[in-house]
């Protein structure tokens, strides 16, 4: 039996027409004394040609072509990361702008608006100025706010940030386990 | 290749998006079947294909032309396949709990395809039918290596050389998983047989 074990893996390649001629001759000697081998090359034959590719259809096929073709025409659906030097050039400009009205606001008034933008985010700007340049402080106080949204790191995380830290840790888990586990695992499977 | 086709890489490899495109048209319906034999779903055959082709175009630089573009292409798709098969196990493990009805939900393939025993008595119908979904776990079943060297072989007709180098392993290694697959595949209709005729006692 151990014998036809080694045929097994000749007839496999001769059904595929993968022997060369020294080798199915080989097979083919074998296969007129063997009955199992026979039986076996039989069971090749029947099983083999049940398994068909599954054909997708046209509608499917086209749907997919489309979708690969939006993605390699048309990089413009950027992921959040890759957004981030355009956001952060955006935040860059708010901080300027508001900069710039704060200056303004000292050309108006003559005296300097609280220094630092921190401290208009947190106290409300005197009464004298607001009675004196209302629009601007309004423009002002919304400048800060966006200033606060996208100021590096704030004391806590909020919930998103401690969600997209959870996600690539996993992806770090998930790697890690594939190459220290899952691998071998195949290899072994495969053997 | 033929020469329309050797075009078509050329103007490709040069950056023209509508000759890749036209490219990806023509391999499209042989890469969605194989990936969903590979994957198992259709949804997950959609994105790995996807995944594959994008990679594909990003590295036709590297690509010389030497072989037809879809021989070329394989090595991307089989890889990006086994990734996939990969990742899902390790997700599985992870969230083993996550896709227990998974095989209630998914549609299966292959009662969706074109039946070869049309017009036969329905018991043959019926008996083909079953046989062929036995066969189709039993490839399920089947480590995603031996997997993708059998399909590669079966269905798109891949020489040994062409699977080995495709895969990145020897040629010895896919002739043993050539022959494992088939092995396991003539047991699982062995069985099926087996267990219709204790059935029928």
């Amino acid at each position: 039996m151990k014998h036809c074990d080694n045929y097994k893996e000749l007839i496999a390649l001769y059904y595929y027409g993968e022997t060369g001629a020294e080798e199915s001759a080989q097979v083919l000697a074998h296969m007129g004394s063997c009955a199992s081998c026979r039986a076996y090359m039989d069971e090749l034959r029947q099983a083999l040609p049940l398994i068909t590719p599954e054909v997708p259809t046209q509608a499917e096929s086209r749907r997919a072509t489309a979708r690969v073709m939006e993605r390699v025409v048309k990089p413009a659906r950027l992921s959040n990361w890759k957004l981030f030097p355009a956001f952060a050039a955006a935040l860059g400009l708010v901080l300027l702008a508001s900069v710039g009205y704060m200056n303004r606001d000292l050309f108006l008034t003559g005296k300097p608006a609280p220094t630092a933008q921190v401290a208009a985010i947190r106290q409300p700007a005197p009464v004298g100025h607001k009675t004196a340049v209302p629009q601007v402080q309004v423009a002002a106080r919304d400048h800060t706010v966006d200033v606060r949204n996208g100021a590096p790191p704030a004391p806590k995380l909020d919930k998103a940030q401690k969600d997209m830290e959870l996600a690539q840790n996993m992806d770090v888990l998930t790697d890690l386990d594939v190459l220290e586990d899952l691998d071998t695992l195949d290899e072994m499977e495969n053997l | 290749m033929t020469p329309d086709e050797r075009d078509l890489i050329a103007a490709a490899v040069a950056g023209d998006e509508t000759a890749f495109g036209e490219l990806v048209k023509r391999s499209m319906p042989r890469a969605l079947a194989f990936a969903r034999q590979m994957t198992g779903s259709q949804e997950d055959a959609e994105d790995v294909v996807q995944e594959a082709y994008v990679k594909a175009y990003r590295s036709l630089s590297g690509f010389r032309g030497d072989s037809g573009f879809y021989t070329w292409f394989y090595r991307l798709l089989a890889n990006a396949c086994l990734d996939h098969l990969r990742k899902a196990a390790v997700m599985n493990k992870l969230l083993f709990f996550r896709r227990e009805n998974k095989d209630e939900d998914e549609r299966d393939p292959v009662e969706d395809a074109p039946d070869p025993n049309a017009g036969s008595s329905p018991e043959a119908l019926v008996m083909g039918k079953e046989l062929k979904k036995a066969l189709n776990r039993a490839l399920m079943a089947l480590p995603g290596r031996q997997r993708a060297v059998f399909l590669l072989k079966h269905n798109e007709g891949l020489k040994i050389s062409e699977i080995a180098l495709a895969l990145g392993i020897s040629e010895g290694a896919v002739k043993s998983h050539l022959s494992r697959a088939v092995a396991s595949l003539s047991t699982s209709m062995k069985d099926y047989r087996g267990g219709r005729n204790e059935a029928l006692r």
